[in-house]
């Protein structure tokens, strides 16, 4: 009997699972931190992984991104960095480190913005 | 009675205040030096060193829970450095880990077993979940006074 009722929950939960996946169950957070005064949004933010510009720049604050479930993937929440830098007046993200989970993706990097025009 | 209803209740809201915080972090000194604690605006560097001034501890600051974002950590990262009598702050490493929890969540079931009685099982259902920590590490750092 409790074998039979661990197969029925195991069965429950997979489907849930499955469901969700092909449903394409998943959502996002972002997050930012200013060093010092905001900044209006900009066109468009570079994002630079695991490096920084080649050119000279101040640090303005940070940005954070976590996708879930089918949101959790790496070119996801890359975009979802970009798009809160660009909402932050940043002209770059660098430094981004993303990291990635079972359900879960997080990406952090530092909104900069360029010294010479 | 009653006082000892709300001892109970205040107890439980003790622990839980300070059992159920998402945030712990910690400051290292790495020098002999004892320095007041500083306060106000602290320099952040989040992609390369000062090219002036010295270390005074390392300091780290981890969150889970919900409270796993730089709006909550970064400040408790300033807290930390500042109390070391730092005015500045050197962010090392930030980034993610993450880990997968089992948790056992027992389920008892009753069943006829006789002529106006029942029997109990227990099974004890695994759950696992995926938590995530966000850390954010650097060195608390002392800035010569004249220095921008």
């Amino acid at each position: 009997m409790t074998r039979v009722r661990r197969a029925a929950q195991a069965a429950v939960i997979a489907a849930a699972g499955l469901t969700g996946v092909l449903s394409g169950c998943g959502y996002h957070e972002v997050h930012h931190l200013d060093f010092g005064a905001a900044r209006a949004a900009r066109g468009e933010a570079e994002v630079f992984v695991d490096a920084l510009p080649d050119r000279r720049f101040a640090e303005l604050g940070l940005v954070e991104a976590m996708g879930y479930g089918s949101e959790a993937t790496r070119p996801h929440v890359l975009r979802l960095l970009r798009d809160e830098g660009r909402r932050q007046g940043c002209d770059g993200v660098a430094k981004v480190r993303v990291t990635e989970g079972q359900t879960m993706t997080h990406a952090i990097g530092v909104c900069v913005s360029w010294v010479d025009p | 009675m009653k006082r000892w209803i709300v001892g109970v209740a205040a107890a439980v809201a003790g622990l839980g205040g300070a059992g159920c915080s998402g945030v712990s972090s910690y400051a290292v000194p790495t020098t002999a030096e004892a320095r007041p604690v500083t306060r106000g605006p602290i320099a952040i560097f989040a992609t390369r060193p000062p090219g002036v001034g010295r270390e005074l501890g390392v300091v780290e600051v981890r969150g889970d829970r919900g409270e796993n974002n730089v709006e909550v950590l970064f400040p408790e990262l300033v807290r930390r450095a500042q109390g070391l009598g730092a005015n500045a702050i050197i962010v090392d490493w930030m980034g993610a880990r993450f880990q997968l929890v089992t948790t056992y969540v027992t389920q008892t079931s009753l069943f006829p077993c006789g002529p106006r009685s029942f029997c109990g099982t227990q099974v004890a259902v695994p759950t696992t979940t995926e938590e995530v920590h966000v850390v954010l590490r650097g060195r608390a750092w002392l800035l010569p006074e004249e220095a921008p």
